[in-house]
């Protein structure tokens, strides 16, 4: 995992050019005309092609965990391929040349698409050939029809989809997830919240580091002559050595006091109103609400300063610390949207790229919602793979696996010992599973 | 030329990729915006604090930090805005289908503009106040009212119209162009007011989503499709599901699935 965490620094850099450097520094067969810094892609055991363009979001693996077993397989991307947004390779998989896997389709593992073909679908099927030498003029024709421009009847349709007109507050039952926040916006308490915990975070590390720059760096480094005796001086040396060393310290340093804040301020926000776990009614103006978006707001800083920055692993303390969720030991969160609140993990679980286990949908459109408010509850050594989600009240039980592409429905109960895939999730027979891993046993 | 696939299900990746020529853009975009925000943090200690640490206006750094952090952000937005102004004038945006290929004048301005623009949300979008970022959709020239959440998802960043209180789910991606094979398609995407967008839902170019529609989770829209108004559309593509007129009574049930056996039991209480 050493390779790692230079693609993570990378990838959040905002300079997608430099991941195409990078995988060619690290020894991934790849061109430097590739477009793959949209998605998230493994940095061992792949072969790219040239001009191959991955999608936003989509996950290119070279490996999998299933149960207690890693599985590498070698995944080989040929020429031209187009990889559609929101999709997953898996392992082994080989992709021909100029073909096209669409958006939000996975392919199982050592699947063999053909050069040429489209595929779509979970797991991914073929629908068809893409012509390389198609006209422009044809495709003008499909999707700008002259009749666009010309017909009245049909603009006066848009408008109406389009329109104003007041409409009755409706209720419905589909699950869509979604941060809540909306219609009040309440600068007035986020904006001194976010100036105690980004500025007040940075006062307590700042102080050694005006005294660390100003009062021994400069004077001893830097307004001397820079000549190469200074260098090969033996304090300059130490003071070189050191300087990565203390700024590393201090954006430590840094962290703490934003989780010590955060933790500080939801014990205040506790104190005044409980959080609770329930179905919570979307009415603007009451208090529990309030304070559910309150909390939300206040821990998404903390996350995103853990989760994105150069140390993702802290996250596991950080939530642990901040009290807001219970993670176990050796419990291992890739790129995702972390839950806030009440998540309470076992010991050594996994949960994959993009994967989402969230506390909260909303229920509704505009005018009557419902917030479902629940906790998401893992038992040990399991194993959420790439994309799986976890929607609020699912239980999931040890040693459980849930392969890619695939999620609970709210409410949700999962057994022990078992395999899961599908939307919504469903148990699978050994049979099922060996025709996903592409005809591999897992006793071998 | 026959097409033996309904194109309404086309491929689709979104972004075009930036070429390399165009990185040059983000090297001078970085150092400016970086410029005025540094020279206020090194001109902090000499000016504020007057050359010593134990200075009472030491209490004034959280605010400041904030105000470089806004320096930061602003310059970027207006430079880039300054950038795109130009460019606009040297070619104007149209909608269309283009060969990918920067010989093809309008998708060179397109990967322009696109470089441009994403360095902007890139760090608009980070801010830790995350409704912010809906002024840089303001500046850049798309309507976005201060209500809607639009921080979670993916966004393209032009030829979209967003009504008010738009909710965007997690990791949802709204795309305004799309690669179809050798082309790129560029089209209008009008979202109506109320819509919801679920999480990792994917709404296609041309899309037009009526007031108060849903599009579910891992939903997906085709090129050109019309949602309409008060419906929930689930799927891939985006089939109706139910009307949301008539749902008004439903109760939310709590029943928990279990699904090793299929049961159906009560659920109550918490989970810890």
């Amino acid at each position: 995992m050493v390779k790692k965490w230079p693609v993570w620094i990378t990838h959040n850099f905002p300079m997608p050019y430099l991941d195409n450097i990078l995988f060619k520094v690290l020894g991934v067969k790849t061109n430097l005309k590739n477009c793959m810094y949209e998605g998230w892609i493994d940095c061992e055991f792949i072969e790219f092609g040239k001009n191959i363009m991955v999608g936003v979001g989509s996950v290119v693996m070279g490996a999998v965990i299933i149960d207690d077993h890693l599985i590498i397989q070698k995944t080989i991307i040929e020429d031209k391929v187009i990889i559609g947004a929101h999709s997953l390779v898996a392992p082994g998989t080989k992709i021909g040349k100029g073909a096209i896997l669409t958006a939000i389709s996975s392919t199982h593992l050592n699947q063999v698409l053909e050069p040429g073909c489209v595929y779509k679908g979970i797991p991914a099927q073929r629908i068809g050939n893409y012509d390389v030498n198609e006209k422009i003029e044809n495709y003008k024709e499909i999707f700008f029809p002259e009749s666009d421009n010309l017909d009245i009847s049909q603009k006066v349709q848009v408008d109406d989809v389009l329109s104003e007109e007041k409409n009755n507050p409706q209720q419905m039952n589909i699950q869509t997830e979604d941060d809540g926040k909306q219609v009040k916006v309440k600068f007035h308490i986020y904006i001194p919240v976010i100036i105690l915990n980004v500025g007040g975070s940075f006062l307590i590390p700042a102080i050694p580091f005006f005294i660390y720059f100003y009062e021994i760096l400069i004077p001893y480094l830097f307004s001397t002559p820079i000549t190469w005796t200074n260098f090969v001086n033996l304090f300059s040396q130490f003071l070189l050595l050191i300087t990565p060393l203390v700024f590393m310290g201090l954006y430590l340093l840094h962290l703490f006091f934003i989780a010590l804040f955060t933790k500080l301020l939801y014990k205040w926000t506790e104190k005044l109103q409980p959080s609770k776990q329930g179905i919570l009614d979307r009415d603007f103006g009451s208090k529990e609400l309030n304070f559910y978006h309150h909390r939300s707001f206040l821990l998404k800083y903390p996350i995103l300063a853990f989760s994105k920055g150069p140390f993702p692993w802290l996250i596991n303390w950080a939530l642990n610390f901040i009290g807001v969720n219970k993670i176990g030991k050796g419990t291992t969160f890739e790129d995702q949207f972390i839950t806030k609140e009440f998540l309470t993990t076992g010991e050594n679980c996994y949960f994959g790229q993009f994967c989402y286990l969230t506390n909260h949908l909303v229920d509704g459109v505009f005018g009557e919602e419902n917030i479902t408010f629940f906790g998401v509850k893992v038992g040990n050594n399991s194993i959420l793979s790439a994309y799986c989600g976890g929607f609020p009240g699912t239980e999931i039980g040890e040693n459980s696996t849930i392969l890619p592409m695939s999620a609970t429905v709210k409410l949700d109960k999962l057994g022990d010992n078992n395999f899961y895939a599908g939307f919504p999730l469903k148990g699978i027979s050994k049979e099922k599973l060996k025709e996903y891993l592409g005809g591999m046993d897992l006793e071998d | 030329m026959k097409i033996n696939y309904n194109l309404n299900e086309v491929p689709i990746t979104t972004s075009a990729p930036i070429a390399k020529r165009f990185s040059i853009i983000y090297i001078f975009l970085i150092f400016i915006s970086l410029f005025p925000t540094l020279y206020l943090l090194f001109t902090f200690y000499g000016n504020v604090l007057r050359n010593t640490i134990f200075n009472i206006m030491i209490i004034r750094l959280p605010i400041d930090i904030l105000a470089w952090y806004f320096c930061f952000l602003f310059t970027a937005l207006g430079t880039g805005k300054f950038l795109l102004i130009i460019l606009e004038l040297i070619h104007k945006p149209r909608e269309g289908i283009f060969k990918i290929d920067l010989k093809d004048k309008d998708y060179f301005y397109f990967c322009f503009r696109a470089t441009i623009k994403k360095f902007i949300f890139y760090v608009w979008v980070t801010f830790p106040i995350p409704w912010i970022s809906n002024l840089a959709f303001r500046v850049c020239g798309m309507k976005a009212d201060f209500k809607s959440t639009l921080f979670d998802g993916w966004l393209d960043t032009e030829f979209i119209e967003f009504g008010k209180n738009i909710m965007v789910g997690q990791g949802a991606l709204i795309l305004s162009n799309i690669i179809i094979g050798d082309y790129m398609l560029l089209k209008k995407v009008k979202i109506g007011d109320h819509c919801v967008i679920g999480g990792y839902a994917v709404v296609s170019p041309g899309t037009i989503m009526g007031k108060g529609s849903v599009l579910g989770v891992w939903a997906m829209t085709s090129i050109g499709q019309r949602v309409e108004r008060n419906w929930t559309y689930l799927g891939y593509p985006a089939r109706k599901f139910k009307n949301n007129t008539e749902m008004r009574k439903v109760n939310i049930q709590r029943v928990r699935r279990i699904v090793d056996t299929g049961e159906r039991v009560e659920f109550k209480g918490s989970i810890d």
